[in-house]
């Protein structure tokens, strides 16, 4: 397989470096150049990465941020064409020819294992909350705490006291006095930002195109989220006005982010649930920093992109027939699923439901990118009715735009988990997809899956086996359900 | 070629985040208002069934998030449009600014050669027609010019809250395409109904079909 491409040495100066070298340029860049992913000017960078993984993928960071400056102004002659040929701008994979020996397609062959039945338990209570805590505040026991959440989610109640956590606004190991003094300092931080944009006078404002151009849009925004619910309900909502300030700050904190349409969407629960608007924009920005939301709103939308292919490659491999039917249909590039990912499901759960499935993902279990692993499971429960009625590119999308609403979120949890075990108990499974759900960097792995895979190893990402699988137990699965 | 009756005309909605694209589409297809609704993330479309000359068409009408950001994912459905209905909103004059940007970039990913610019059907929106004078920002006169200067482009003046015109719009919009597609008599043969490819380059489209008639 991958070796007839590769030679994997360790090296001589770091035993924990992998060093690997291609056998067949030519072949690879062949194989690769049909895949049409990336855009021209990237479409080396594939080959590059596999050259030389840290330069690229250093030089990769550098032009993201490189692009945000280069794009801040919006640009106003539509006529420069863009560097990327239309047909990338779709990472449609029906041309993701791979080699037949390529292990993707090889593995699509080889029988995933069984997906088993999982069950779900109910939300973490007050009390069950409070027994994780010692006498200073701190969080006894992180990991087992996750495994409740992720297992059952939190009561409405207390979601006020853990979301602050599970989005990184409070350290785990913090007391309940260092939280106090955080959340001081955090407000003194709020408000200064917040009067940084108050300030702007009208004059100013006038010759300041950007700043005008996104409160206006802000401002369109924020009339048109939830406003079905309650708290957002009615005219002159003192809700609005937090939600509005938050997003503006946010732009002074993130810049060259700016706001994004979608970013209303993620902060309104979040507000509901904190009802404080300094706290809100707090866990708003762990989402978007820490939990890497921020990637979804990115200028040139190469995160999104990215999600659509990982989506497609898993797709692939877990749902053959389905993927075989999307092909046919000039789906397979996956954008039908652009709102699910743009939003974390956000439009297609009720305020209740969403809130339960986010609390879930920021768990980080059962594994990293559990949301494409929960677009699976969405598409497993709707595969027949789309196949049946034999639905073309236009249906698909209409169909599943359609879908909001519709959905459960407790079978789609459990179906989301039941995948993942699929994966975790299926002996070979592609590097590829490998990489999507596993962090290897910081050791979050499948259990079980990495010895029988060191041959298949990222080139670039070096450990030796042996510390992975201490890692796997000390760090993944801290619960019996999975070790 | 006469129009075929099944065939689906594909109109496509562009103009500034806010101006009403989604409501106007509502108000069209299900007669219906909602000043709450979302603002839209993605791409949707919905279909209405019309009857003209006695020939049943099928209206399918494509909304997109009008963010500047999203242009890369909006664009490869621009192709295959059989009409662009170019929205602003009578309150914001920047709107109004932005719609050469828009039909620019409409020609642009839709994939229409220059010479066919000036027949293509275009139809002009200006909605929120029920706001009072003050608020207004941009005269009818100032519309009219713009659709002077862009090819005589219909302008109508809207309002998606209150029925306003709405129909009388989209009735002009498949009037235009059927007066279109008559007038290019090859086209109808070359275009694939409702079928969007995402993955061929504009170079790839024959160009022929419009190109031919136009010259």
């Amino acid at each position: 397989m991958i070796r007839k491409y590769i030679t994997v040495s360790r090296s001589p100066t770091d035993r924990d470096l992998l060093n690997v070298h291609p056998k067949n340029t030519d072949a690879l860049s062949t194989s690769f150049s049909e895949l049409q992913i990336l855009s021209e000017t990237s479409g080396n960078y594939v080959s590059k990465f596999f050259k030389d993984p840290v330069t690229a993928t250093m030089g990769g960071f550098s032009r993201v941020t490189s692009f945000v400056r280069d794009n801040i102004l919006p640009s106003t002659n539509m006529l420069n064409r863009p560097t990327e040929d239309y047909s990338q701008i779709f990472p449609d994979i029906t041309t993701f020819k791979v080699e037949q020996d390529f292990d993707l397609i090889a593995t699509t062959e080889n029988k995933l294992a069984d997906r088993p039945e999982v069950t779900r338990s109910s939300p973490l209570t007050e009390a069950e909350w409070h027994a994780f805590l010692d006498g200073e505040g701190r969080v006894l026991n992180v990991p087992d705490l996750k495994e409740k959440i992720f297992r059952g989610g939190i009561e409405p109640s207390i979601r006020k006291d853990l979301w602050p956590f599970l989005l990184c606004y409070y350290s785990w190991n913090s007391t309940t006095k260092e939280r106090i003094d955080s959340r001081k300092h955090k407000e003194d931080e709020y408000f200064g930002m917040k009067a940084q944009w108050k300030t702007i006078t009208t004059e100013q404002e006038r010759r300041f195109s950007i700043f005008k151009e996104r409160k206006n849009l802000i401002d369109k925004d924020v009339i048109r989220t939830d406003r079905i619910h309650p708290f957002f309900a009615g005219e002159k909502n003192v809700h609005l006005d937090q939600l509005f300030s938050i997003l503006m700050t946010y732009t002074q904190l993130n810049f060259d982010l700016g706001y994004v349409q979608g970013m209303s969407d993620i902060l309104s629960p979040i507000l509901l649930v904190m009802e404080d608007e300094v706290d809100a924009f707090w866990c708003f920005v762990g989402y978007m920093d820490n939990l890497k939301l921020e990637q979804n709103f990115d200028m040139k939308q190469e995160g999104m992109k990215n999600q659509l292919i990982q989506l497609n490659k898993l797709v692939q491999v877990i749902e053959p027939e389905l993927y075989g039917f999307l092909q046919s249909k000039e789906s397979s590039n996956m954008f039908f699923c652009f709102r699910w990912l743009l939003i974390h499901f956000k439009r297609e759960f009720t305020f209740e439901d969403i809130m339960r499935l986010w609390e879930v993902m920021w768990t980080g279990l059962p594994c990293q990118n559990f949301h494409l692993l929960l677009c699976l499971a969405i598409l497993d429960g709707q595969k027949r009715t789309m196949t049946e009625q034999d639905l073309d590119f236009n249906d698909i999308l209409k169909y599943v735009n359609e879908l909001s609403l519709k959905l459960n979120v407790e079978e789609i949890l459990r179906n989301g988990e039941s995948i993942f075990l699929q994966l975790k108990n299926t002996p070979e499974i592609p590097a590829v997809l490998w990489e999507i759900v596993c962090h290897e960097r910081r050791g979050r792995i499948v259990a079980g899956l990495r010895e029988q895979h060191r041959g298949h190893r990222r080139p670039g990402i070096n450990q030796p086996p042996a510390a992975a699988a201490f890692r796997i137990k000390q760090v993944c699965y801290s619960s019996p359900v999975y070790v | 070629m006469a129009v075929s009756k099944s065939e689906i005309f594909k109109v496509i909605i562009l103009g500034d985040g806010g101006v009403g694209k989604s409501s106007l589409m509502n108000r069209y297809v299900s007669d219906k208002f909602d000043s709450q609704s979302f603002h839209t993330i993605g791409v949707e479309f919905l279909n209405k069934d019309v009857t003209i000359n006695d020939e049943k068409h099928t209206i399918q009408i494509w909304d997109t998030a009008g963010q500047e950001r999203f242009k890369s994912l909006r664009t490869p459905f621009y192709r295959g449009s059989d009409c662009c209905i170019l929205t602003f909103c009578l309150d914001d004059k920047q709107s109004f600014i932005n719609l050469s940007m828009w039909r620019k970039e409409f020609f642009y990913y839709a994939d229409i050669p220059e010479q066919s610019w000036e027949h293509f059907p275009f139809i002009l929106l200006g909605n929120k027609s029920d706001i009072s004078a003050e608020e207004r920002a941009v005269t009818e006169e100032e519309a009219n010019q713009w659709c002077q200067d862009n090819g005589k482009v219909p302008y109508f003046e809207t309002s998606a809250k209150t029925a306003v015109n709405v129909s009388t719009a989209f009735s002009a919009a498949t009037e235009r395409i059927i007066r279109f597609h008559s007038s290019h008599d090859d086209k109808g043969a070359q275009k694939q109904v409702g079928a969007i490819n995402l993955n061929n380059k504009p170079s790839n489209k024959p160009a022929s079909s419009t190109q031919s008639c136009c010259s």
